[in-house]
């Protein structure tokens, strides 16, 4: 936390980016607030309109405002996103540990199933997974996690073992402390850090995935206003209302940017041994 | 060099891992609510169909067994080389993939060799000029690279250079140069930003090493460092990392194919799952799974003839 | 700073580029090859193999003009001559005589002769277990240009059931072809060369009966996106292309290089409700509240851009049974469908903006798939609309191949399809196959609970009907008791289009789905 903080004062690229981060989160709650017209409203008679002073993106093939969707899109994608990225990095990290710290066979058990998730292209896996299952944000979720989840039980598992081996843990189990003391106390202090600048790093990354499954129509479903969804809607009128597809791209575009722009700076921030 | 051992036991993995893929698979489809031969019988044209016609054709191939029979019976014929057989394109499995392959390889190849030709000079020499005007447009640009959804870029391109600018066609489908382009750019533009910026730190990560300011301390000129030590200690590691791209490549780059309706395995694969198709479903991934581990253990194995420190060490 | 300030810099000028690429777009135009020698059209292919007795693949045979019939359907959906020259029924009702065209050859220069008919007829009998949905034969001889078959019971549309593309007359004589990949030899104007899904090559049939075949080759590129079809025809790649999706179709208006042809089809987009017990639509009075809060006309003319005529009555208006005869109760009419909602009961009791009653909010299960653009729209428009009436709708979204199960299951509230009304030139089917009592499984499609008595014995007197005005006035007496019940939700009829460059001519569609490339689309210069 001090580290955070520090970096915020020393680092400006940190600072910035956690600004605009913030504002991000800040945009994405104060949708409600800040959107013109209610993102679901269809004014039929208004389909296709072109951005104006009135509809700064345009409107939808209901009417419903483009500028009001894409600013609700970004609560619901944030969230989604965020989300996905949480429960991928407990699934991950918790069977990365288990693994790493108990060895044996529940290793061998968790390992064997990482390396057969792992000698796969996850993207196809993916959509084989959602596609199956039938297209719905959650189990857009479920499938980016079953093929995401390896990379961070891998990580954990490596960095438990490292640290098992230092001094004080292995004192500590000579000493004769339970496995949750020292789990908690010696282990988990020590790889959360590198673990969490993962997962930030991450989020630009998954954000685009789970865009892209939402585009294949694997992922949320209409009328929600998410930005994947509403480029594979916008797709259709690429020709006739081409603002419909650009601004939605836009903003995830800017989104990963922003966030791939804070993992990098908070890496910095975290871990100054990894230089750049 | 990787004993025999070593490779066998490599071996025998890969099997294991077929094997227990294939089965995952087979459940998933079979848990799935799509029925194949409403499918089969109508595509999306919206005919009606009697159930007589459709328990008819259940039967006939064999898809009212239960689930492990049927999966017993494929894996049976599948360990004699026979696949199945794909409804959706009514030919084996095996001929179809095979008749696929080579849209795949020829975008993989194009994507790749695109991006090498992008990725590796610009990375080293952003790193060599480090903070120059250069360093931060290649920076910039990576950035885009990574963080730009590379859907929304085919649909751009499309956009641009087959409707605005009228250079490109756009209508996919078929293997030529012309489609060939806008779809290896993607890829290719996507992957080179990921690989300037590995190649750049890994240039970097070896210009700080001792040796380097040891050989400069030497008198050694930088172009013989740069060419002669640093980069075939730097480009070493990248080895592994581009195998697995080349690998997933190989497995098909479903949503850039499905954009510019690439004929390739992505493009199969997302088709098959949609029609239900589960003998060719099943078949793509086992392929794509067998390409992938294939490739990683070749470049393990040309990493150790490669790498002059493990060579030496024997191993 | 500096470094995030620079940056900053090198992605605004990326941006910059890409606008000024995107902006001095326009390049010339690709001149089309429509010469006579080649023309190209874009479609949608849903078949593997040209064999016809295979599924629904003989339409694709037929669309390619590599197939025809004995008969064919004008345009207006009434039987006219095509293989067969003229046809009459004997007096019993049972026997019809067609009298084959002596003229017409197949592609190979075989004569096409009443036996050859008859031997294709019956093996389309052997190979395709929906042949006999169509009608039974008792038996079918050949005697010079004159085949005769006799039915097992009176069939009164059987000439339009033979001008389906299911009954296509191939060469039974001869046997070592593969007709999934290089077609069956029949008597169309174009022979295939090469087939694929994704595009079949062809080339004028030499021995073509019916006059000269305007062009040397034809290419059907499979194109399924439908704006990729449009972009394709714009750039000049294919000559024409069927199905132009709505929001493109102004594209090609008011312009001296396309010429559109667009008729009202003979499809209907649909909700079938389900009035089964427990679910809400069984009350009368909510089904007519549902259907009038829905603007409907709006759906077909803003949201769909007028490429969907506004819907009423269960048979589209391009077949001739009373259309604008037909009185539907039930018009966009939001007070009224307020005021039915209050008197069933419904009333919003704790402000959520939804109806309830006995503490339960109005919620319909919508069931929609999106292989069709236009059924999420009006799924979503729905949606939208009774919002307003304060009934909540839940839209699925499932697969296309899983909808029968759930329709036939009744496991929804409200099911959208786009389904062809008229397979054989008469809704008869179709009015059955929905609305007609199901009694243990007797009519599947039927899982709402839908019956009326009064329905029912109308269809029963219409099986058994030939006199085509009689027949008329039986299909309009039904539908108008479909409206007073309020027995499914009628959204529209999609219209479907044909657009050609100005280069060819006679591109033109027709009600009758599997009409496409025919003799007479040619080259407009001559």
């Amino acid at each position: 936390m001090e580290t955070l903080i520090n970096g915020l004062k020393t680092n400006h690229a940190f600072a910035i980016t956690s600004f605009l981060v913030l504002l991000l989160v800040v945009i994405a709650l104060a949708a409600p607030l800040i959107a013109p017209y209610d993102p679901l409203e269809a004014t039929m008679q208004n389909a296709y309109l072109a951005p104006s002073a009135e509809h700064w993106f345009g409107t939808d093939k209901l009417g419903r405002d483009n500028f009001s969707r894409v600013l609700y899109g970004a609560a619901y994608s944030l969230s989604s996103v965020l989300l996905l990225v949480a429960i991928i990095f407990m699934v991950g990290t918790t069977l990365g540990v288990l693994a790493g710290f108990y060895g044996g066979r529940v290793d061998v058990v968790i390992m064997r199933v990482a390396d057969m998730m792992i000698s796969f292209p996850g993207m196809i896996l993916a959509i084989a997974i959602a596609g199956i299952l039938g297209g719905s944000l959650f189990n857009a979720i479920v499938a980016l996690t079953v093929v995401t989840w390896t990379k961070y039980a891998r990580l954990a598992r490596s960095m438990v073992l490292k640290v098992k081996k230092r001094d004080f843990v292995e004192a500590a189990i000579v000493n004769g402390g339970t496995s949750t003391h020292i789990l908690c106390r010696h282990i988990l202090p020590n790889i959360l850090p590198l673990m969490l600048i993962t997962a930030a790093s991450d989020i630009g990354a998954m954000m685009m995935e789970l865009a892209g499954l939402s585009f294949l129509g694997f992922g949320s479903q209409p009328p929600a206003p998410e930005w994947g969804l509403m480029l594979n809607e916008g797709r259709q009128q690429l020709q006739t209302a081409p603002w419909l597809m650009f601004f939605p791209g836009l903003a995830i575009f800017i989104t990963v940017v922003i966030f791939n722009l804070w993992g990098d700076a908070l890496r910095d921030v975290l871990d100054p041994r990894q230089e750049e | 060099m990787l004993t025999k051992k070593q490779l066998l036991s490599r071996i025998v993995q890969i099997i294991v891992v077929l094997l227990g893929i294939s089965f995952i698979t087979f459940a998933l489809v079979m848990l799935s609510p799509g029925d194949p031969v409403r499918q089969m019988l109508a595509g999306n044209e919206d005919i009606i169909v009697s159930q007589a016609e459709i328990d008819a054709l259940r039967h006939e191939l064999g898809l009212d067994k239960p689930f492990i029979f049927q999966y017993l019976d494929w894996l049976g014929r599948a360990l004699q080389g026979d696949f199945g057989f794909s409804y959706m394109v009514k030919r084996p499995v095996m001929d179809e993939l095979l008749q696929t392959l080579p849209a795949t390889v020829l975008l993989a190849l194009a994507s790749s060799v695109f991006m090498l030709a992008v990725a590796i000079p610009a990375g080293i020499y952003s790193a060599v000029k480090r903070n120059s005007v250069f360093d931060y447009v290649v920076r910039g640009l990576t950035f885009v690279g990574v963080s730009i959804p590379n859907f929304w870029m085919g649909l751009m391109l499309l956009w641009i250079f087959g409707l605005k600018l009228r250079l490109l066609p756009i209508v996919g489908g078929r293997v030529s140069l012309e489609n060939l382009i806008l779809p290896a750019l993607t890829l290719g533009f996507v992957m080179a930003a990921k690989y300037t910026r590995q190649v750049r730190a890994a240039v970097l990560e070896e210009l700080n090493q001792d040796y380097v300011v040891g050989a400069r301390a030497r008198g050694m000129s930088e172009s013989y460092i740069l060419w002669k030590e640093v980069l075939p200690n730097a480009m070493l590691p990248l080895i592994t990392l581009f195998g697995l791209s080349f690998g997933s490549l190989l497995g098909g780059a479903a949503v850039v194919e499905i954009v510019f309706s690439w004929p390739g395995l992505g493009y199969l694969a997302v088709q098959s799952i949609i029609y239900r198709d589960f003998q060719l479903v099943q078949g793509i991934v086992l392929w794509i799974a067998l390409m992938y581990m294939v490739i990683n253990l070749i470049v393990d194995i040309s990493y150790n003839h490669l790498d002059p420190r493990l060579r030496k060490a024997g191993r | 700073m500096k470094k995030l300030a620079k940056l900053t810099a090198a992605l605004a000028m990326i941006g910059l580029l890409a606008f000024a690429a995107a902006g001095c777009g326009g390049g010339e135009e690709k001149s089309a090859a429509a010469t006579g020698d080649m023309v190209k059209i874009g479609v949608t292919n849903f078949a593997d193999s040209l064999e016809p007795t295979d599924n629904f693949f003989g339409w694709v045979v037929m669309r390619y003009g590599l197939g025809e019939c004995l008969v064919k359907f004008d345009d207006k959906m009434n039987s006219a001559p095509w293989l067969a020259e003229s046809w009459s029924i004997s007096d019993d009702k049972l026997t019809w005589t067609f009298k084959i065209n002596d003229k017409a050859t197949f592609s190979n220069g075989n004569k096409v002769t009443a036996a050859a008919v008859k031997s294709s007829l019956e093996r389309t009998f052997a190979m395709s277990n929906r042949a006999p949905t169509f009608f039974e034969y008792a038996s079918i001889t050949a005697d010079g240009q004159n085949l005769m078959i006799k039915t097992t019971r009176p069939v009164p549309t059987l000439p339009g059931m033979l001008a389906d593309p299911l009954f296509i007359i191939v060469d039974t004589s001869v046997t070592d072809r593969d007709y999934a990949k290089q077609g069956p030899i029949c008597t169309g104007p174009y022979m295939v060369k090469e087939y694929s899904k994704a595009k079949a090559v062809m080339e004028a049939n030499p021995n073509y009966w019916d006059g000269a075949v305007p062009f040397k080759h034809a290419e059907i590129p499979t194109i399924d996106d439908p704006n990729t079809r449009a972009m394709a025809l714009q750039s000049g790649e294919i000559d024409c292309a069927v199905n132009i999706a709505a929001g493109d179709l102004e594209l090609f208006r008011d312009s001296d290089k396309y010429n559109i042809s667009e008729i009202a089809s003979l499809r209907t987009v649909l909700a079938q409700i389900n009035m089964n017990e427990g679910h809400p639509c069984h009350d009368p009075k909510v089904r007519a509240a549902l259907i009038s809060c829905l603007d409907r006309e709006t759906y077909n003319k803003v949201l769909l851009k007028d490429t969907f005529i506004s819907g009423k009555a269960p048979v589209p208006p391009s077949l001739d049974y009373g259309f604008d005869q037909l009185v539907d109760p039930n018009t966009y009419n939001v007070e009224r469908a307020k005021q039915l909602l209050a008197e069933a009961g419904w009333q919003d009791t704790n402000g959520d903006g939804y109806v309830d009653k006995n503490g339960k909010n109005l919620e319909l299960d919508f069931v929609y798939y999106s292989g069709r653009a236009e059924l999420p729209l009006y799924a979503e428009a729905t949606q939208s609309d009774a919002k307003k009436v304060g009934i909540k709708i839940n839209m699925r979204n499932v697969d296309y191949n899983v909808l029968d199960p759930i329709r036939q299951k009744g496991d929804f509230d409200l099911c959208i399809s786009n389904i062809l009304t008229a397979n054989s030139g008469d809704p008869e089917v179709y009015l059955n196959w929905y609305w007609k009592t199901n009694v243990n499984g007797s009519q599947p499609q039927n899982s709402t609970g839908y019956s009326n008595p009064e329905f029912d014995a109308l269809s029963d007197a219409l099986a058994v009907e030939f006199d085509p005005a009689k027949r008329r006035e039986l299909m309009i007496k039904m539908q108008q008791i479909l409206l007073d019940d309020g027995a499914a939700l009628f959204f529209g009829y999609p219209k479907t289009n044909m657009v050609s460059k100005t280069t060819l001519k006679n591109a033109n569609i027709l009600p009758a789905d599997y009409y496409w490339l025919t003799k007479d689309v040619a080259p407009a210069k001559l």
